[in-house]
């Protein structure tokens, strides 16, 4: 579903990612894993374009995507992205921020039709009742299963989440990712999901890829991940056994 | 051999007194030992030692264990050493700084034009651009800003008029009043005061409003769910702009000229005088240029709105300081347009 071999990316002349090689399956829920700053949301937008690539190539279903890829491109209506600041358009209500990928790929669709399944998409995400209010207006929760059903209207092939539980409380947090696993389990859409937090990751990895020093320090099964020899795998799972103390 | 005794009562307020004291004392001996039997290790009496011990190396030294409290290992230096940095050469300097004018430039150029192209290109294709978002915009640049543009020209007007007056009616030529409201308010004040306005008003507000989108990764956003947002932010802007300017600029000239006839009328010139006179002035050639130059600011100083927006990187502060940069170039890149127009039209 997605392949990407021997990426290299950075900012500038700063190389922060190099040589990373993996693949995703179609449904499945990949977990990018790794400590601040290792590169985990470089990665992400590397992928989709935002911090074009050095070198490497991505293959998305088979077929080979070459980065700036013009907006234009079908590729973008085939991605939904969760970013870390929700990034709902601030002047439009949540229903008009769910509609807008409808309302500027396809001007001619309905606008009834389009409201209509905007309204589905919000209810799956239990907001239904919130479409008419503002961004500002919501929770930081609200706000990010908003931005989930923005980016599920198209019906997208993979969704794209960077630290979807960051500045959450754990129970806020726990509820966001069983309905993340629900709706991956329903539509059997592939999630490629950026994050460090444990529980998170307990509850919603099939595989995973850990990154540390700008490479692929892991790459596997949840379970074969808990069971690794390599240090920096064994004290992420287990900081406070294996961390010296300061 | 002489003992120096660290006193107990360091504090944030004596510490430097203490410190001169001390290395006076020691300056003056050639042996020394401390005494440290009453030394409370707080951070001002620990920074005094490291400082006594640092310029005295050969004079004093710490026992052991109060050693290892008072200095401190500097963790990982090499991650945070300050690459070594010569000055550069003046040619260097000046070469760099024209170069990253030049990218300025060279990018301030393409958001011109891809801004007018994707202008143009929206009234074949309306993809990309929401409904009624240029109404909105003309709603907040020009209906808005109506108040201000009038009262300010008006009085602008009123107090060029005034002085102009004082010194016609000396040669007793006050009743040239309305000529000279009507010429200096179509072909120059009238757009100038409008596009000034503008920029401080509506310039600074993209600026925000969009720098505050690319914090927010609204911008990322877009483009990833497939929007240019380039044609999404600013086609709707540009064709509000375009349409209110010339406007706001129609509205400007009025009221100065209202603020010429005010003061026309204190000079005892008849109103039908001023209107006929004021009529003969109007020349159609004045206000096509006023409209032409009005437009044209108005695109600079969206241009530069969201040069400075798109450009921001980082967090609020970054905004703030956009905001501020993006009113000043464009109200310097208007001011400098307009000196440009009077060259080619009135030389
Ligand atoms: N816009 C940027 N410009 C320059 N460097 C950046 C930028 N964004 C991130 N970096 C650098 O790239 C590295 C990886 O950052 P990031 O991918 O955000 O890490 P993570 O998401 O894993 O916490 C960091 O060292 C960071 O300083
Ligand atoms: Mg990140």
């Amino acid at each position: 579903m997605l392949r990407v071999e021997n990426l290299t990316a950075g900012y500038g002349e700063e190389i922060v990612l190099k040589d990373v090689s993996f693949s995703i399956e179609n449904g499945e829920r990949f977990v990018v894993l790794g400590e601040s700053g290792c590169g985990k949301s470089t990665l992400m937008k590397a992928i989709v374009g935002l911090v074009p690539p050095f070198s490497g190539d991505i293959f998305f279903k088979e077929s080979k995507i070459v980065h700036p890829l013009p907006e234009e491109s079908d590729f973008y209506q085939k991605i939904g992205i969760l970013y870390q600041s929700s990034a709902l358009i601030t002047s439009l209500t949540l229903e008009e921020n769910v509609m807008l990928p409808i309302t500027m790929h396809y001007p001619e669709f309905s606008l009834k039709t389009a409201k209509d399944i905007a309204g589905e998409k919000l209810a799956m995400v239990n907001l239904y009742k919130a479409k008419n209010k503002l961004p500002q207006e919501l929770s930081g929760g609200m706000k990010k299963r908003g931005a989930l059903a923005r980016a599920l209207v198209l019906d997208p092939d993979i969704i794209f989440f960077d630290e979807p539980q960051a500045g959450l409380d754990p129970v806020t947090a726990r509820e966001l990712d069983l309905l993340f696993i629900k709706l991956n389990e329903q539509f059997k859409t592939t999630y490629f999901i950026v994050t460090h937090e444990l529980l998170s990751i307990r509850r919603s990895a099939q595989k995973v890829l850990m990154l540390a020093d700008n490479k692929v320090l892991f790459s596997g099964t949840y379970e074969d991940a808990l069971k690794s020899d390599i240090y920096k795998v064994k004290r992420f799972f287990n900081v406070d056994k294996y961390s010296k103390d300061v | 051999m002489k003992t120096v005794k660290i006193p107990s009562d360091i504090d944030f307020k004596n510490g430097d007194k203490i410190y001169l004291r001390l290395a006076e004392e020691i300056s003056q001996n050639d042996e020394v030992t401390f005494d440290l039997s009453e030394v409370k290790l707080n951070s001002v009496t620990k920074a005094v030692l490291r400082k006594l011990c640092n310029n005295f190396p050969e004079k004093v030294s710490l026992p052991d264990d109060i050693e290892k409290e008072v200095n401190y290992i500097r963790d990982d230096e090499s991650q945070f050493e300050e690459k070594e940095s010569v000055p550069p050469q003046f040619f260097i300097r000046v070469g760099e700084y024209v170069y990253a004018l030049y990218g300025k430039a060279i990018f301030f150029f393409v958001i011109m034009v891809d801004m007018i192209y994707y202008s143009f290109q929206f009234l074949f294709n309306k993809k990309f651009v929401l409904k009624h978002d240029t109404t909105r915009n003309a709603y907040y640049i020009g209906y808005k800003a109506i108040p201000i543009v009038f009262l300010l020209a008006f009085l602008i007007g009123f107090t060029i008029a005034l002085q102009a007056a004082i010194q016609l009616a000396k040669m007793g030529g006050q009743t040239y009043i309305a000529m000279m409201s009507t010429m200096i308010m179509t072909k120059e004040l009238g757009p100038l005061i409008t596009a000034i306005i503008v920029a401080g008003r509506t310039g600074s507000s993209i600026t925000a409003e969009i720098g505050t989108m690319v914090v927010m990764e609204e911008v990322d956003a877009l483009k990833t769910m497939g929007i240019k947002p380039f044609k999404f932010l600013l086609v709707p802007k540009f064709w509000a702009f375009t349409l209110v300017m010339p406007v706001l600029t129609m509205i400007a000239n009025i009221a100065g000229i209202t603020g010429g006839l005010i003061v026309s009328t204190i000079y005892n010139i008849p109103v039908n005088a001023f209107i006929t006179q004021m009529l003969d002035s109007l020349l159609m050639k004045d206000i096509f240029w006023g409209t032409v130059k009005s437009i044209s600011f108005a695109w600079v100083i969206l241009a530069v709105g969201s040069f400075k927006g798109l450009n921001v990187k980082g967090g609020a502060d970054a905004v703030g300081i956009a905001t501020t940069e993006s009113v000043v170039v464009s109200i310097f890149m208007v001011v400098a347009l307009d000196a440009i127009f009077s060259i080619i039209l009135y030389t």
